[in-house]
């Protein structure tokens, strides 16, 4: 495997922040997560900056998938706040850029809150499914936690349900591994 | 020249306490295994092997805080929060403490061992704490469901392959510290919940279920596997051959 060219992290903002508008502006679902799974490995990059833009593709992508966000206003305010964003990437202000992702994602908390249908709101599923998903490709599970916010619990057993430790992680057959634990106790 | 001799015996103090003889054949338990027990309603397994083990079930502060504390406040996570509470007031855990440049050297040689362009900042607080109360208190043994701090202990090589197809990047090693890690957590064995729940299977924790030992036994595997402990369907099928 060739090492990686550094990559340049002003620019792959840009970029993604401009492929999330697109594909919102398309309706593209798929093209969302795709963004979102691209960013997720630009945290080594930059984890907040990264993780933020993960989080709205995220959220962005459910949000074209669920009938109850078809709301033209909702959609248009959403939109607003897209350009602005990209208009921050452009000028390379970073703090901006993450303070307008921030402004949409309390956008969807304040329009999820009065059309509340799920204990868990949609934000907190997205840290969750990050989370889980950056576990899952090797970084600890404290470590994941710190980095998205995401409850312990929650991670845990969303990764419960995934075929995480069936891909890797057999480290000792289960035969040594009960001959270990058999030392803790008495003869 | 009072101060140094103040600052000498709170050292003296810290070291005593930490020179209280644990068994090394004690268990450190992780926040995953705890989460896992609770959710499944298995830990009742762990309380029931206490009296049966040469050791302590040791936790740290900072597993208080993640399993109690801090769920406490959150009523879908209270209940499992108050389960573990319980045995804690009641004497299952003792407080395991650890010496701050152990843990120090835990962070430093695990987020740094492996480098692309920069560090690969791997673990954080909770692990690398119980890593060092493990080792601070001469205990071999360390109960944790989560996957890469378990991997990192028993295969780093193999983690580093998994992060490098996961990343898509070439991951380095810096040896030093890849070698000063291995020689710092030589002595430590994971045990998963699973483990856990195969021992009390043996000392007939199951029993209770009847005509259902068997089932009740697979179930509860399973049940852990679904809460997020890092075990395969494969090693779950052979651990009930087993």
């Amino acid at each position: 495997m060739a090492p990686k060219p550094e990559i340049n992290k002003q620019l792959e903002m840009l970029k993604c922040i401009i492929m999330i508008q697109e594909a919102f502006r398309d309706f593209d679902i798929k093209k969302l997560r795709e963004i979102t799974n691209k960013c997720e490995k630009n945290i080594l990059i930059e984890e907040h900056l990264f993780f933020s833009l993960a989080l709205l593709s995220y959220t962005l992508s459910k949000i074209l998938q669920k009938s109850r966000y078809k709301n033209e206003r909702f959609y248009q305010s959403i939109t607003i706040q897209l350009s602005r964003a990209v208009q921050f990437a452009k000028n390379g202000d970073e703090v901006s850029l993450v303070g307008a992702i921030e402004k949409i994602l309390d956008i969807i908390v304040t329009y999820d809150e009065k059309e509340k249908r799920y204990i868990i709101s949609l934000i907190e599923k997205g840290r969750t499914k990050i989370a889980a998903s950056l576990y899952a490709q090797g970084l600890s599970l404290s470590r994941v936690i710190t980095i998205t916010g995401a409850q312990k619990q929650e991670v845990l057993d969303y990764s419960g349900k995934t075929v995480m430790s069936d891909r890797a992680g057999k480290t000792i057959s289960v035969k040594d591994r009960l001959r270990n634990a058999k030392e803790i106790l008495k003869d | 020249m009072e101060r140094d001799e103040r600052e000498l015996n709170e050292f003296e103090n810290r070291e005593n306490e930490m020179k209280e003889k644990f068994n090394p054949n004690s268990i450190v338990c992780d926040s995953s295994s705890l989460i896992s027990l609770t959710e499944t309603g298995l830990l009742g397994a762990l309380i029931m092997l206490k009296p049966m083990m040469k050791g302590k079930i040791m936790i740290t502060e900072g597993v208080i805080d993640e399993t109690i504390n801090k769920p406490i406040k959150q009523p879908q996570y209270a209940f499992s929060a108050i389960r573990i509470k319980r045995a804690l007031k009641s004497g299952v855990f003792s407080i395991a403490k650890y010496r701050m440049n152990t843990y120090d050297r835990i962070l430093r040689t695990t987020n740094n061992m492996f480098y692309t362009d920069r560090p690969f900042h791997l673990v954080n607080h909770g692990e690398a704490e119980m890593l060092a109360a493990a080792m601070d208190n001469g205990v071999k043994f360390v109960l944790i469901d989560e996957r890469t701090t378990r991997m990192l202990i028993e295969s780093p090589l193999e983690l580093k392959n998994h992060i490098e197809n996961e990343f898509n990047v070439r991951i380095n090693i810096n040896e030093g510290l890849f070698n000063e890690f291995k020689k710092l957590t030589e002595n430590i064995k994971i045990i998963r919940s699973t483990e856990i729940v195969a021992l009390a299977k043996e000392k007939k924790y199951f029993r209770k279920f009847k005509d259902m030992e068997k089932e009740a036994y697979r179930a509860a595997l399973y049940a852990l596997k679904f809460k997020g402990c890092s075990i395969s369907f494969e090693e779950i099928e052979e651990m009930i051959r087993y």
